[in-house]
């Protein structure tokens, strides 16, 4: 019969259940004919089956801030959450030279071509797009800065609104939409709680125009070689003070 | 508690590196579980764990896609954790244990306590109180394998000792723990 001390060597495996066949019938031979040997298996078979047993009651939970902070360490999140504050800095140098050249009225054609009702199509889409995959979870960003942003990037002097306490609306941050070519300065808002754009294509001209789109409705209006579009889908009535709002903070 | 064990993280829809970060943080209970036994402070343990994480997403380059994400996690954590001990003038905690693996002794002769007694008489409390008075390698050895169910491989990895080092201390931890809470004051 094997020894106690080697016996005692396998008892840890023969309870997890790592021992091979023939081991394990060695152990089982060995514990039927010596007590000791199975009180002790017993005794550390009984500690093992109450931590896996209680070990859900053990557990403490996480810490919210805790949950927080690390996943604010996640590199991809806080690429998300980048530009929120900081504006376009991802925009490659490449296409930030584009865009000045398009101001200088080259090389914008394919926005001033667009008819008002494509064009509010396409950036309802942006609009929906850029709410659902890059909200920022920063909430009220400060509007000179977004502005500056916009300047030392891409060289566009544009005033951007910033948030009104007074209308509920909040701002949120900028960014560039890849469906309008890059051309177009996209700034989020939210308004009682509902996510608005205000799109700003500098350099065109499009009529006053309303376009009702996927649920959205989509306003446009042009002010000083500079196109706006309010895009939400909140009812008529409770965007008109947004609209009024954005339109006066450009005057 | 089963569903990192062995889960691969090999990237997703919206990227690679989204996907590891997301498996990753799927792991924060199990690593705050296991900071806090280390620990056996709330304060520290979060700090342990921010650390690790601040550790593993800068060096997620080094992560082999198709590992085990979770064990890498906790091998970060053990070594963050013996290096905080090392800073603070501490005794390593492997000297610690060869020094107690000596001296532990072979439990006391008399009839067992049956398993459904000790099972239905332990209070979360004792079985916490067990566990933390145990020594540190014991306690994490057995917290590794009967909580956290790594393998007997996956622990030896990640605490960078032989397979039947961890084997001695599993089971000197769970006889250790089993003496705790049988004897009298545990009761």
């Amino acid at each position: 019969m094997a020894r106690c001390d080697d016996i005692d060597r396998s008892v840890t495996p023969y309870l997890d259940g790592e021992l091979g066949e023939a081991e394990r019938r060695i152990v089982d031979t060995h514990l039927e004919a010596c007590p000791p040997c199975a009180r002790r298996v017993a005794a550390e078979g009984t500690a093992r089956r109450v931590v896996m047993v209680k070990a859900a009651s053990l557990a403490v939970a996480v810490p919210d801030d805790l949950r927080r902070r690390c996943a604010a360490l996640a590199p991809a999140r806080r690429a998300d959450r980048r530009w929120a504050a900081a504006g376009w800095r991802a925009l490659s140098l490449a296409t930030a030279s584009l865009v000045v050249l398009g101001l200088a009225g080259t090389l914008v054609y394919g926005v001033v071509t667009h008819s008002p009702t494509v064009l509010a199509a396409e950036l309802t889409l942006d609009h929906v797009k850029c709410f659902a995959l890059f909200e920022p979870r920063v909430a009220g960003a400060d509007a000179a800065e977004v502005a500056r942003q916009l300047e030392a990037d891409y060289g566009w002097r544009l005033a951007v609104p910033a948030g009104s306490t007074a209308d509920h609306l909040t701002l949120l941050g900028a960014r560039r939409c890849l469906s309008t070519d890059g051309r177009v300065a996209h700034i989020l808002y939210r308004h009682n709680g509902q996510p608005v754009s205000l799109f700003m294509v500098p350099g065109t001209t499009h009529p006053e125009s309303r376009v009702a789109v996927a649920g959205h409705v989509a306003r446009m209006w042009t002010r000083g070689g500079t196109t706006y579009v309010m895009v939400g889908s909140e009812s008529e009535p409770d965007l008109q003070p947004v609209a009024a709002y954005f339109q006066s903070a450009r005057r | 508690m089963s569903f990192t064990r062995g889960r691969r993280a090999d990237g997703g829809a919206d990227g690679p590196g989204a996907a590891f970060e997301r498996e990753a943080l799927a792991c924060l209970d199990s690593l705050y579980g296991a900071g806090l036994r280390l620990t056996r402070n709330p304060a520290d343990a979060e700090d342990l764990v921010q650390d690790t994480y601040l550790k593993a997403f800068r060096a997620a380059h080094q992560f082999r896609p198709g590992t085990n994400l979770k064990a890498w996690l906790f091998t970060i954590l053990h070594n963050t954790f013996l290096n905080r001990r090392r800073r603070a003038g501490k005794e390593p905690m492997a000297v610690e244990a060869e020094e107690i693996e000596r001296l532990a002794s072979d439990l006391p002769g008399g009839s067992p306590t049956p398993e459904q007694l000790l099972l239905r008489e332990t209070l979360d409390a004792d079985l916490q109180a067990a566990l933390d008075g145990l020594p540190d390698t014991f306690r994490q050895a057995v917290w590794l394998r009967d909580v956290e169910e790594f393998s007997y491989a996956e622990i030896a990895a990640m605490l960078d000792v032989p397979i039947g080092t961890v084997m001695s201390r599993i089971s000197r931890g769970r006889r250790l723990l089993y003496e705790r809470l049988t004897a009298p004051t545990a009761q």
